[in-house]
């Protein structure tokens, strides 16, 4: 990295301009400043670099926008967008005290990116008031979706396939209520969002709605059909569709039949 | 006789564990000179003097707050490569 990404332009502009550049060093010298810092943050190698509020607090890896490194500036405006999105929504609520849309999606965001700082009922509350931004709320339900998938996953023995199938199959149907509750998640960038349509596919085809099914697939293959280590599973999502549609007696899925709108 | 051989052991012994300390915190001294060297010759890497670094979390912060905006933290070592 020191020798490389940390030093060209484009990282230079970057760091000038869109966030604050935090230098840590450990050295095992106590009269440096911060040691120690990186345990706190959760870092368990180096090099390590996380994204922080601009109260200092981590965003959590994951919950937004990928785990990164900065390699180039694509992927280091995206690694920093969910942090500048808190900042502007909690600027936004601060200039509307009296706006409570505003401040539900403060709350959104906050239960989103941070650890701890909000429960689950402010922020289901939060996701019921009139105005939010919808995309958020759609985000707060997914993740509380794949939270409970992995809560319960995590309780299963390794070896219990039945167990989690059939938890996969639960957050399949939560995700896919949620889909249909909600605006659909179109923003590729998120962490979320191939979890999202992978379940939103899994939800759909175990309740027979095909159409559902057809679409969160054709969406899933736009996004991801391209990575070799996706291509297995697609194909097991194409063979899965087509004996559903066979049993129907439908036409078979291709990419090209599929039609690619995020709409339910 | 007994008694004056103890007595010399004792010194001996003693002198042992002085000549001990005495090497383990010359070598504690070495240690920390190196470290120091180390964390120097980071700090001349040509990617610190490239962009504005803030040196402390403290100091992050306060820009942060200040310029309404996050903070992209990078956590590197010198002691060892």
């Amino acid at each position: 990295m020191e020798g490389g990404p940390l030093l060209e332009e484009w990282w230079v502009e970057v760091a000038s301009k869109e966030f604050v550049p935090y230098l840590n060093i450990s050295s095992q010298l106590p009269t440096t400043p911060d040691q120690n810092l990186l345990q706190r943050m959760g870092g368990r190698g180096y090099p390590y670099f996380v994204v922080l509020d601009d109260n200092g607090s981590r965003i959590v890896p994951g919950r937004s926008f990928s785990q990164f490194r900065p390699m180039n500036r694509a992927g280091t405006m995206v690694a920093v967008a969910g942090a500048q999105e808190l900042i502007a929504a909690r600027a936004n609520a601060a200039a509307a005290p009296r706006n409570p849309a505003l401040a539900a999606n403060r709350v959104l965001l906050e239960r989103l990116l941070l650890d701890g700082k909000v429960s689950t009922q402010e922020a289901a509350a939060a996701s019921e008031v009139e105005g939010i931004d919808p995309t958020l709320a759609q985000r707060f339900r997914a993740q509380e979706v794949l939270a409970e998938y992995a809560k319960t996953v995590g309780r299963l023995d390794r070896n219990d396939v039945g167990g989690r199938q059939a938890a996969f199959d639960r957050a399949g149907r939560a995700m896919l209520a949620a889909h249909k509750q909600g605006t659909p998640l179109n923003d590729t960038r998120l962490r979320v969002f191939g979890d999202y349509w992978r379940l939103v596919f899994t939800g759909a085809l175990l309740d027979g709605e095909l159409v559902t099914a057809d679409k969160a697939l054709a969406i899933y293959r736009r996004v991801f059909g391209t990575a070799a280590n996706m291509r297995e599973r697609i194909s097991k999502m194409t063979r899965d569709l087509d004996a559903a549609k066979k049993e129907r007696g439908e036409s078979n899925t291709t990419p090209a039949d599929s039609e690619e709108s995020t709409g339910s | 006789m007994h008694c004056l051989r103890g007595k010399i052991s004792a010194i001996a012994l003693a002198l042992l564990v002085c000549a001990l300390a005495a090497d383990t915190a010359d070598a504690q001294s070495r240690n920390q000179e190196t470290l120091r060297k180390n964390y120097q010759k980071k700090l001349e890497k040509p990617f610190v003097g490239k962009v504005n670094w803030a040196r402390t979390l403290d100091e992050a912060i306060e820009r942060a707050r200040a310029e309404k905006k996050p903070i992209l933290g990078y956590f590197t070592r010198s002691y060892s490569p």
